[in-house]
């Protein structure tokens, strides 16, 4: 009675078009108070202060405010074009240069949109002029974006953890090689693809490989982008050498991002300020005979400059600030919700019963993760990704445990279902992210060109993401067939379970 | 109070516009409030992100440090992650199940707008209810916590409990709005006064573009 009920309540406030977490909380709280008893509300307050205040997830805020420190610095501008000039000969070409930058700001930011929002700012509009085929190309930034959540630091994996009770470190260190399974796979069908349909992306021209100008120019571009590297190594590199935790990390990182965005935006004012120092010290070589009639040092910025970067910069904190409040404002109302329903269903008995109704079917561990995939794989199309994950795994979480299933692989396995999620068509986050910036960017080039703005359709995005999404099922298959794959990694460093 | 003064409405003033006016300039201070909370859970969040970095460091360096940043941090989070809820409801940044709702016409689809808030209402309404009672009886009882620093309990569950008030109050003023909006313009026609639109009033007090970051 009480299951039927439950997903009775459950279907109905889903398709009433509830906020997630209301849902979910009235679901539980009715549950409750019908087939337990009133005072079982009175779980509701520790619930909330554990949820408020349990120190792992200090991490969600923190690496939420690192990514959007870092995505509002402008960092990933010059990071994509550094990474443009390394891979540019690939048969490809910059579409490998979206999914390698995707990669790489993934690792300093948790979330997925940000990743896609990011990354196709940039590089949308380059696309256009080069003649690339432009449903490959918002494919591969939509893709791009979703290894946000795999690869480590993850909010998916961070709230995972939390709903089933898992080491968030072991869980990290889980997504790292799949994530770059993944990206490769991706990579690996762009180059299929440009080689099979030549019309589908030009030949880049660049410098050669044997062109000492074109190293210069490449190992440069690293330069500039050691302190963004050092920033990923720094926070994962402190959690996989087991100096800090999660949240600590994430700390390092907020500081780390916080520091570097500032700097970088400030670069007006302090490239210019530097030249001048190293005039007046002597150390841009004024002290040398050859320089001595040389103009005199360069002026310092002046005031007008110094009062912009100040606004530009108090700006970009702000932004952040607000966004990574309202993040985590909503993640944390639904956490608090679906640990209410976890709750809920385990003290009713209905989890129990959705278990012993699983464990019925006499699946051993591979075929029941086989079937959640093609479960997740359906629920993904029409819901959302985040809700898709936070409404099931607290429900399957007694049968996966009564199967055996490791948590930590069932974990990355999820993660990849709900980034195909998170572009499976026709509900997918991340394709409305591509065809807004899509749309943004045109309209600015209308306005530009004074041209009437194109109307394209979200199609192009939805048949663009497919074979990424082919790519994700070829890397989901292969963890589920391969467990370690994901497990290797943690268990090198924590040790075998 | 120019901002209860109609702008380019020239019918006859009624009490039911005279109402919504001071309705939607209540909202817009609310909404006003809420942001500046934002603003603060923000900073929260990144002098959290500072005092953790510099306790690890502390903690390897033999700095001189805080006791209990774990205990310290959850209680910081606590206030960073509740007194923002009012925000993230009032900048449409909350998670809904929008499979159906292209799908509605609008009469429907305000019905499912005015569902959907006040479910979120009666989860606000529980948590502060039991939130509220805790915080009593963590001070009747004189609770402490069991980390070091030894911390009276009622002190973050008050913190917490006030984050969850504030969202309630959000949620009411949403479901208050929604239901003004809808029937004082109405109520306004039948007292003789002519059709007004939101030109007419002032353009930024709508429930849907308020409170955006």
């Amino acid at each position: 009675m009480a299951i039927g009920v439950a997903f009775g309540l459950m279907g109905a406030f889903f398709m009433a078009g509830m906020y997630v977490a209301g849902a979910l909380g009235c679901l539980s709280l009715i549950m409750l108070f019908f087939f337990g008893k009133p005072a079982l509300w009175n779980i509701m307050s520790s619930k909330a202060f554990d949820v408020n205040t349990g120190f792992i997830l200090v991490a969600i805020p923190l690496f939420l405010l690192m990514g959007e420190l870092i995505n509002r610095s402008g960092i990933g501008e010059r990071m994509y074009t550094v990474i443009s000039r390394w891979i540019w000969f690939l048969p490809g070409g910059l579409v490998h240069t979206n999914i390698v930058s995707s990669a790489l700001f993934a690792a300093c930011s948790g979330s997925s949109v940000a990743t896609s929002a990011t990354i196709s700012r940039v590089s949308l509009p380059s696309f256009r002029q080069r003649g690339y085929s432009e449903r490959m190309v918002i494919g591969s930034l939509a893709a791009g974006g979703t290894l946000g959540i795999l690869i480590p630091p993850s909010i998916t994996l961070i709230l995972y953890g939390v709903l089933v009770e898992e080491s968030v470190g072991r869980l990290f260190m889980a997504g790292f090689i799949p994530g770059l399974l993944l990206a490769a796979s991706f990579m690996v069908m762009i180059a299929i693809v440009a080689l099979v349909w030549r019309g589908m992306a030009p030949r880049e021209r660049g410098y050669g490989l044997t062109s000492w100008h074109g190293w210069r120019i490449r190992l440069l571009g690293i330069f500039q982008l050691m302190p963004m590297l050092a920033l990923v190594f720094l926070v994962l590199g402190a959690i996989y050498l087991g100096l800090a935790s999660p949240g600590e990390a994430a700390a390092f990182g907020v500081t780390g991002a916080f520091i570097l965005a500032v700097l970088f935006n400030s670069s007006t004012v302090i490239s210019p300020l530097a030249r001048h120092l190293l005039k007046i010290t002597g150390l841009g070589g004024i002290s040398s005979r050859a320089h001595r009639d040389s103009p005199p040092p360069p002026s310092l910025p002046n005031r007008a400059a110094l009062s912009a970067v100040i606004d530009s910069n108090f700006r970009m904190v702000r932004d952040s600030l607000l966004s990574a409040v309202r993040t985590t404002g909503m993640i944390f109302l639904i956490l608090l919700a679906a640990l209410t329903l976890s709750f809920a269903f385990a003290r009713l008995g209905i989890s129990q019963q959705i278990a012993e109704v699983i464990s019925d079917l006499q699946l051993n561990d591979w075929q029941l993760v086989l079937a959640l995939v093609i479960f997740y794989l359906i629920l993904g199309t029409f819901m959302e990704s985040f809700a898709m994950m936070v409404t099931t795994v607290p429900i399957l979480l007694p049968a996966l445990n009564a199967a055996g299933v490791d948590l930590v692989w069932f974990g990355v396995i999820m993660v990849i279902l709900v980034e195909a999620a998170l572009i499976s068509p026709p509900e997918g986050i991340n394709l409305y992210v591509l065809h807004g910036v899509r749309r943004d960017i045109d309209r600015e080039q209308a306005e530009s060109t004074n041209q009437r703005m194109p109307q394209r359709t979200i199609k192009d995005v939805w048949i663009g993401v497919l074979p990424f999404m082919a790519c994700m099922a070829v890397t989901a298959g292969l963890v589920l067939a391969f467990p370690q794959i994901a497990l290797w990694l943690p268990n090198l460093v924590y040790g075998a379970r | 109070m120019s901002a209860i003064t109609p702008s380019t409405y020239s019918g006859r003033r009624t009490p039911a516009l005279y109402l919504l006016l001071v309705f939607r300039a209540l909202t817009r201070k609310a909404d006003t409030l809420y942001k500046y909370l934002g603003y603060l859970c923000g900073l929260e969040i990144l002098l959290l992100g500072f005092f953790i970095t510099y306790q690890v460091a502390a903690r390897n360096l033999d700095w001189p440090r805080a006791p209990g940043t774990d205990v310290m941090s959850g209680y910081i989070l606590g206030m960073a992650a509740t007194w923002g809820l009012a925000y993230t409801l009032r900048s449409d940044a909350n998670v809904r199940i929008d499979v159906l709702l292209p799908l509605m016409g609008p009469r429907v689809r305000a019905v499912a707008d005015f569902v959907a808030v006040m479910g979120l209402a009666f989860l606000a309404y529980i948590v502060t209810w039991k939130m509220w009672g805790d915080v009593i009886n963590s001070y009747q009882l004189n609770q402490y916590s069991n980390d070091y620093p030894r911390t009276p309990l009622f002190f973050p569950k008050a913190i917490i409990a006030a984050g969850y008030s504030l969202l309630l109050l959000a949620t009411l003023q949403m479901l208050l709005s929604i239901l003004a909006e809808k029937l004082l313009p109405t109520v306004h026609k039948l007292m003789g006064g002519a059709e007004i639109s939101h030109k007419d009033l002032d353009e930024e007090s709508t429930p849907s573009n308020t409170g955006q970051g």
